[in-house]
Order: structure tokens, then sequence, then C-alpha cells
């Protein structure tokens, strides 16, 4: 067993270099049977961040340079061009990696969801395409595991980062749950249609729509099942509304104290969530003051999308803690999985002992012909053979199947290895 | 046997304590079931420990300040094992429980064991009048608590500068809905106390209200609750206001029944 990891990412290679790298979805599996030409066992990673290909090959010392060259024949790009830029790991080092990029420790956001379910992609196209075996498979499997586990047992991935996310946890803050709340869009900046797919998919029920342009209003309503607002009646909304997203272009502001110290009065000093998007301002920074509002800018977005990444930051120290750990525990046991020092280490001990025990013999009973002696030293080795020819067949194909770790642990006992 | 019932109570509720801790500060969702567990460990020892004090002195278990301190964290911790399901609830625990704990050992160390016999209690409406004030500060004490936590994640988001307290806290909403109805459920008990306080008092006393200043206090109380409840009801008091007043409300609460009777001696024993 020896496993490999080659390759690139945000880290270490500039994007351009990524994109030419970088494996269309349609071409993946032709990319996976020419590294099944190659190498015994065979994955590739390739996402916009990232490329890496890992392999479990021990027939060739050189599979660096061989998994190098696949890399430049696949991707018709010379090896110069890209060679100054990848990492390698090997075995026990190679474990770690794959744990913390499946954990998302390597990401560009550390922490972020998407990493985990590409991954799982990769593996399953592998999978369907046989390019791996039972070694890639249990890292795999166990990289899975160790990437749940860092997500329960740290926060690397519990605060929002992204500015529309951010935006829905300060609103889940205000409001513990969404289902049944309603928002307002004034203008239609990407941003805030972004926000409001993500509020609706948290439950928000009713989304109003604004814009000085009604037309426009009406399209973005349509396009995310809404209801257009003539932009006159907006300040009448905002009694109605719990969450409001502005962005529009208006040079001064279009939401004022006054209105929504009315929409308060209206509402019963519900609280209402005003996030102001856009740049010059369009909400009255003032009605921050107003009890039971919030107003959030664009700026003020950014500042807690800020602590979150900090946040995550002191939370990825101990998620590493985490993956180092269990990358050396999963490396010994694939040790033992290893199956091929273990049969040359039993037949050492048996050749030994067949050894010993005819020397013994022929201390006993004195000296014997040639002849003699070789009938004798001929019934021990057959009788250590027959022993041993079936016994290393079943056990290669013991290291094959799932529950063979703590099997072939036993037979180590047995033998005392 | 109460000796050991009670540092049986305080040592789960101690674990439990660690547990609401660790979640509190690592945010390990993992401790919430043994959390839970030894909170409901803690609070049948506790209960038990209540039972056993009156069985043992035949009366109920607050007839002295240091049982009654008791038996309100008892009932406290009882609600909060209603809401400790609810979103970020560690941060109640976290304030709670010591409580709970302080009120066990200072029953342990300082309560007087065997009170002197009141008459008054002797009379069977005193019964329904204590419990009903027992109740009634417990839920109040829970209101208070979720009107501190609501002040101070509302600094939180006001401020716009998430810091600890942010991560977690509960959410407003939660803190307001469940504060409301405690502030409600209380404000009833309270009155239905008062009530019974003076139909007690007329059968002991011959009079409904004999100026007292206990009796003086739980009213100013009850007049600054029943301020709250207006203000909630006519003019939509809600969050930061509403907090405060609770808070206030309970500091006047935590007074009538327990400052004055360091003050001053009446027949309300504590």
């Amino acid at each position: 067993m020896a496993i490999k990891i080659t390759g690139l990412s945000h880290k270490t290679a500039p994007v351009e270099l990524r994109e030419r790298l970088h494996i269309p979805e349609e071409l993946y599996p032709e990319a996976l049977k020419a590294l099944q030409t190659k190498v015994p066992e065979g994955l590739i990673f390739s996402t916009c961040n990232r490329f890496e290909i890992m392999a479990n090959d021990e027939t060739t010392p050189e599979s660096r340079e061989q998994l190098i060259d696949f890399i430049s024949d696949m991707r018709r790009i010379s090896t110069r061009e890209f060679e100054p830029f990848l990492y390698h790991h090997s075995d026990s080092d190679a474990v770690r990696h794959v744990f913390r990029v499946t954990s998302s420790l390597d990401s560009m956001v550390i922490g972020e969801p998407q990493i985990l379910g590409q991954m799982k992609q990769f593996f399953a196209l592998a999978q369907q395409h046989r390019s791996i075996g039972f070694i890639l498979n249990s890292v795999m499997e166990r990289a899975f595991m160790v990437a749940k586990k860092v997500r329960r047992e740290t926060l690397i991935a519990s605060n929002a980062v992204s500015i529309s996310s951010v935006a829905v946890e300060l609103a889940t803050k205000i409001f513990g749950r969404l289902d049944g709340k309603t928002a307002l869009i004034v203008g239609a900046g990407k941003m805030s249609v972004q926000s409001i797919k993500h509020l609706q998919s948290r439950g928000v029920k009713l989304v109003l729509v604004t814009n000085r342009t009604f037309q426009n209003a009406a399209d973005l309503a349509a396009s995310i099942k809404g209801r257009a607002v003539p932009f006159e009646s907006m300040v009448d909304c905002l009694a109605e509304a719990d969450i409001i997203i502005s962005s529009t272009g208006s040079s001064n502001f279009i939401i004022r104290k006054d209105d929504v110290v009315r929409a308060m009065a209206i509402r019963k000093n519900k609280p209402i969530f005003l996030i102001d998007i856009a740049v010059p301002r369009d909400i009255d920074p003032q009605i921050n003051q107003i009890d039971n509002t919030f107003l959030y800018d664009i700026d003020d977005l950014k500042n807690v999308s800020e602590a979150n990444r900090k946040e995550r930051e002191k939370e990825a120290d101990r998620a590493e803690e985490i993956v180092a750990r269990e990358a050396e525990l999963f490396w010994n046991r694939l040790k033992t999985l290893d199956i091929a020092p273990t049969i040359r280490e039993i037949q050492h001990r048996i050749d030994a002992l067949r050894q010993s025990e005819i020397e013994r013999t022929l201390k006993k009973i004195g000296p014997l012909t040639d002849e003699q002696r070789a009938a004798l030293e001929n019934l021990a080795n057959s009788l250590t053979n027959k022993i041993t020819q079936s016994s290393f067949a079943e056990l290669r194909a013991l290291a094959n199947q799932p529950d063979s770790f703590e099997k072939i642990e036993l037979i180590r006992k047995l033998f005392k290895l | 046997m109460t000796d050991a019932l009670a540092i049986l109570a305080v040592a789960f509720y101690a674990v439990a304590m660690v547990y609401f801790l660790i979640r509190f500060f690592l945010k390990k969702e993992k401790t919430a079931h043994a959390a839970f567990l030894f909170l409901l460990l803690g609070l049948a020892t506790h209960g038990l420990d209540l039972l056993v004090i009156g069985l043992r002195y035949r009366h109920f278990p607050a007839t002295t300040l240091a049982e009654a301190f008791s038996l309100v964290s008892w009932v406290t911790v009882l609600f909060f094992t209603w809401i400790v399901r609810r979103d970020s609830m560690e941060a109640v625990a976290v304030i709670l429980l010591p409580v709970a704990i302080i009120s066990l050992l200072y029953h342990e160390f300082f309560g007087a064991k065997i009170p002197a016999p009141e008459p008054i209690i002797r009379e069977e409406w005193v019964y329904i009048h204590i419990p009903l004030m027992i109740l009634s500060v417990a839920a109040l004490a829970l209101t208070f608590v979720l009107a501190i936590i609501y002040i101070i994640q509302e600094r939180q988001l006001k401020s716009k500068q998430p810091a600890f307290f942010y991560y977690r806290l509960p959410s407003l909403e939660v803190c307001e809905d469940l504060a409301s109805k405690s502030l409600w459920a209380g404000f009833f008990l309270l009155t239905l106390g008062i009530i019974t306080g003076m139909i007690l008092s007329r059968s002991v006393h011959g009079v409904y209200f004999s100026w007292d200043y206990k009796e003086i206090w739980s009213v100013i109380t009850w007049c600054l609750y029943a301020i709250l409840i207006h203000g909630r009801l006519l003019a939509a008091w809600r969050g930061r206001r509403a907090a405060y007043f609770a808070i206030v409300g309970f500091v006047l609460m935590l007074f009538s029944f327990a400052g004055i009777s360091l003050l001053s001696k009446g027949y309300h024993a504590f």
C-alpha cells in the first residue's frame, strides 16, 4: 500500500492555472478511465479551487512522476507550467490531507459546506467507474466520517460568512423561527434576490416587492412568487413587513425615521429588521435607535461576517487537532490492513520454526545420509507449505473484506507478530 | 437523611451545570442529553429533600426563609425543565442552577432546623396562600432571568458588533415569548396569592389588610407588575422596556419576599 496525493489548490496556484486544469463534468469518466490504466486505485478531485489526484500504487515507486505525466497528457498542458505549483503528500500525510480537505479546513472559506458534497460526488463517480479499490474506499469513507465529527464537535461551520446568510442569521437571532414572516424588498439588487431566496428557504411566507419602475417589481415578484406593490404605497407596507431589504439607487433616504415610528405603532412594536444594502444608503441610520427595530447596513453586515469568520478560525484549531488524531489512528489501522508484510512475517516465523525443529531432530537421531536428510527436510517443507498456502490465500481474500481490521489483528496476535 | 439528599442534589445540579457550561462555552450539542439527565436527577433529589423536610417537621417546607428559598428555586428549576429543550437555553441554566445550589447549601448551613411553630401556620388557607406565592415567585424569577438575557442579546444586536454572547444566547423572540408567558402565569398566581393572603388575614386577624410591611411591599410589587401587564396589553410594550420593567419588578419582589424579614419582624416569619 502506498497512498499518494499530487495536486494544487487555491493556496498554491493562480486561478488561471486552476481553470486550465479543471475537468469538466462530461470529461470526468474519461479521465478516470485513463487514470485506471496508470494506477491500480485512483481518484480525481477537480473543483474550481483545487485539482488533486489520489492514488494507491505500490508497484511503481516513481508514481509521482507518473501522476505528473498523466496530468500533463490528460489536460494537454506542459509539465513545466504546473509542476512548480504542485504539492505532494504520501501515506499518513496523504490521509491527513484528504481528511482536512473533506472537513473543509483547506477551503478558501473555512467550514464552507459545499466541499463535503463535492468530495462525495467524486467518490461516487470513482465507485461507479470502479477506479478505486478497498484501500481508497476506506480512506474516503473515513474522511466523510471525520468531516461529520468535525462539524459536530466544533463550530467551524456554524456562523454565517456570506452577506446573504449573515442577514438570515441575524434575522433568526431576532425572530427565532422565520416561519410565516413577511419580507419586503425595495429595489432589485442581485444581493437582495439572493437574500430573499435564502429567507424563503427558511420559511418566510410572503415577499412583497416594490420598485420605482412597477414593471421591474412585477417581474421580480413573478420570479420569486412574491407580490408586487406600487412604490408609492411602500411606506404602508412597512407595518406589514418583518424583514425589509432595500437596495435602490436612490441618492437620499427613502425610508425615514417617522415612517418607521408610525409603522411600529401600527404593528404593536413587533420587531422589525431592516437591511440596507444600498450605497448610498436608503434607510435613515437613526432608525436603529427606535425600540424593537434593528437596522444593518452593508458595512454592518460585513462586520458581522468578519466576526463570524474569526470565530470559525478559532474553531479551526480544534478541528485540526481532531483531524490529525483521526488521521494517525486511521493510518495505523490501515497499515495492519496491508496484508503483504503480515504474510511475509508469518512466512519468516514458520521458516524459522521449521529450521530449528529440523536441527533439533538431527541432533537427537544422529548423523544421516544426504538422502535421509533431504527426505526429512522435504517432509517438513511440504507440511508447512500445505498449511501456509491455503491460509495465505484466505488471508489475501480477507484483507478486502469490510471487517478485516479486527480479523487481521487477531491473526497477528496468534502468530505473536 | 435530608443532609444526604441535599448533598446529592447539589452534586447532580453541579454536574448538570458543568454540562450546561460546556454547552454554553463550546456549543457542544452532544452534552444535551447528559445535561438534561442530571438536571432531572437534581430536580428529583431536591424535591425529595423538600418532601422529607416537610414530613419530618410536619409542616409545609416553606416555613422558614431558608426552606422557602429552597422551594422557590426548586419550582423555578421545575419550570425551567419545561423550556430547556428550546434553543440555546443553557444560558438560563447557567444563571438558575447556581441559585438552586446556593439555596440548598444555604438551607443546609443556615436554615433554622426546627422552626418555632407559628399559630397562623395552622390555618387552612395558609396551605393555599404559601404555595401560590411560591409558584408566583418562581414564575416571575424565570421572567427575570429571561429579561436579563433579552437585554444582553438586544444590546449585542443593536451594537452591530457580535461578540461572545451573540453566539451563545437564544434569539430575542424566544426570550420575549417565554418571558411574557411566565409573566402572565406569575402575575395570575401573585394575584391569587394576595387574595388568599387577605382571606387568611381576615380569618386570623379579623381584617383583610393589616399593614404588615410584607403586605405593603407585596401590593407595591403587584401594582408594578399590573402596570407592566397593562403596558403590554394596551400600549404594546415589548422588548427592552418590558424587560427592564420585569427586572425592576422582580427586585421589588425579592425585597418583599426576603428582604423585609431581615429588616423587620412581622407575623410573616420571613
